[in-house]
């Protein structure tokens, strides 16, 4: 049993401990500068550090999620292939009617995500803790990265920048809890838009409330950014397709209202990423920010 | 008071040394390999294991600044990992028994399920301030897995707090 002096000791050393974490939260959420520059400089200081040990201990890192995940990965492979070769086929098409897009757009001077400038970036580590949903990449403000910048890859939305140094980012991925996108249905005959919102890492996003059953919203239709006022991102970055309506394309909504005859309006609509943001090697971030 | 001191010196260059890489080694590395989700946590493992070896008070210092080391690389308030791991180590160290050794399951036992604990005190504390990010992840699962993961390198990082803090030396002397 601890004497009374060593314990009031002991309990004046936990006070003061529990009063500094309490303050530094207080300074953090206020942003107090000065603390914000320490810990900027520190992460500067020591992720050049953590990068390279990174790519040292690449070898290592693979060859663990090559048999952690070994069925998951070879059961993807085999969807991959299939898939490719769809896609392959609807290449040469698909290039030129965007390149005309493109085109005609840019003589109207209506701006597209193809136009922003961009930067590759590569993954240098993924999330850094258990309850982390974040990647960082190699570079940062010096390469005119800012926060809130949209990080995409080759299919689609990965995520937005969160925090930045001077060479490195903090990306949060679009999966997070609460993250949220306006988006707008491909395809559909009105200008039709939702809020998607994230749900927690490897799950799908979901349609914001009471979804209208729409013409176009059956499992498979594609979403991309609205890129309406205000908004983070810029227009027609693909998102993901939609899935769980149990509506197949071409059929009509299952259930209707008694009496109207009315489609339901559908609730859970769910949205399934194009892209694994936690299984990338490289990333672009568009240099676009509301307001350009 | 000189040599008081010198051991105060001693000691904080001891954690700076294991502090510093354990954080490198802990992001660039063991983050990056997970099993069901979860990985190791090497800073609290090791401000756990200090407090079981070495009572409530080391362990809250180590704990607090393990936690600030941790908290500077992640995108959460900085001082959230400070103040649980703070707590989290200085509990341990309480509820240790007073004998003069402890056998090894109770050692491992305790940085296991104090890591549990912490885990959900930190997605609590983090809840509380505004991180709504932790409701969409399977905390229960991510807790048990870093209790198991901690559970496996408990030993070592036990040799590293002994190392640490050497036993025969009485806390009065060591600041």
């Amino acid at each position: 049993m601890l004497q009374p002096a060593r314990s009031v000791r002991s309990r004046w050393i936990l006070s003061l401990l529990v009063a500094t974490s309490v303050s530094l939260l207080t300074l953090d959420f206020r942003g107090f500068g000065p603390l914000q520059t320490v810990q900027n400089g520190a992460r500067g200081v020591a992720e050049p550090v953590v990068g390279a040990v990174v790519s040292a201990t690449r070898p290592v890192r693979n060859a663990w999620s090559g048999i952690a995940d070994y069925d998951r990965v070879s059961r993807e492979n085999s969807e991959l292939r299939e898939e490719l070769a769809e896609l392959r086929a609807q290449d040469v098409s698909r290039d030129n009617a965007e390149h005309q897009l493109d085109e005609i757009l840019a003589q109207q001077g209506i701006e597209t995500a193809s136009s922003i400038e961009r930067v590759l970036s590569r993954v240098v580590a993924g999330p850094v803790a258990n309850l982390d949903n974040t990647l960082r990449i190699d570079k940062g403000s010096d390469d005119g990265l800012r926060p809130d910048m949209a990080v995409v890859a080759g299919a689609g939305l990965v995520g937005r920048i969160s925090s930045v140094t001077a060479d490195r980012a903090v990306v949060e991925l679009v999966d997070s809890r609460n993250f949220n996108i306006g988006v707008r249905l491909v395809g559909a005959t009105a200008q039709t838009t939702y809020l998607a919102r994230g749900q927690g890492p490897g799950r799908p996003l979901v349609l914001e409330g009471e979804v209208d059953p729409v013409p176009g919203l059956v499992d498979g239709g594609q979403l991309v950014t609205s890129g309406l006022d205000r908004s983070v991102f810029p227009p027609d970055i693909p998102v993901g397709r939609i899935s769980g309506t149990g509506i197949a394309p071409g059929s009509p909504p299952p259930v209707t209202l008694p009496g109207t005859g009315e489609p339901r309006p559908l609730e859970e609509v769910q949205v399934s990423l194009l892209v694994d943001p936690r299984q990338l090697s490289f990333v672009t971030v568009l240099l676009w920010q509301p307001g350009d | 008071m000189d040599a008081v001191n010198a051991r105060a010196i001693a000691l904080v260059a001891r954690l700076v040394a294991v502090l510093i890489p354990l954080a490198i080694v802990q992001i660039a590395v063991v983050s990056q390999i997970r099993l069901f989700g979860a990985a190791p946590d090497l800073l609290l493992a090791l401000a756990l294991s200090v407090g079981v070896v070495g009572g409530p008070d080391r362990g809250g210092r180590v704990g607090f600044a393990a936690g600030l080391a941790y908290d500077v690389f992640l995108t959460t308030p900085l001082g959230l990992s400070a103040l649980v791991y703070t707590l989290a180590a200085y509990s341990v160290g309480l509820f240790q028994l007073p004998l003069t050794t402890h056998p090894r399951w109770w050692k491992v036992g305790s940085v296991a399920i104090a890591t549990v604990a912490a885990v959900l005190l930190w997605s609590a504390a983090g809840l509380m301030i505004g991180q709504d990010q932790l409701l969409g992840m399977a905390l229960g699962r991510i807790a048990l897995v870093e209790g198991l993961a901690n559970a496996t390198i408990a030993l070592p990082m036990l040799r590293i707090a002994a190392w640490l803090y050497t036993p025969r030396i009485p806390e009065r002397a060591i600041v």
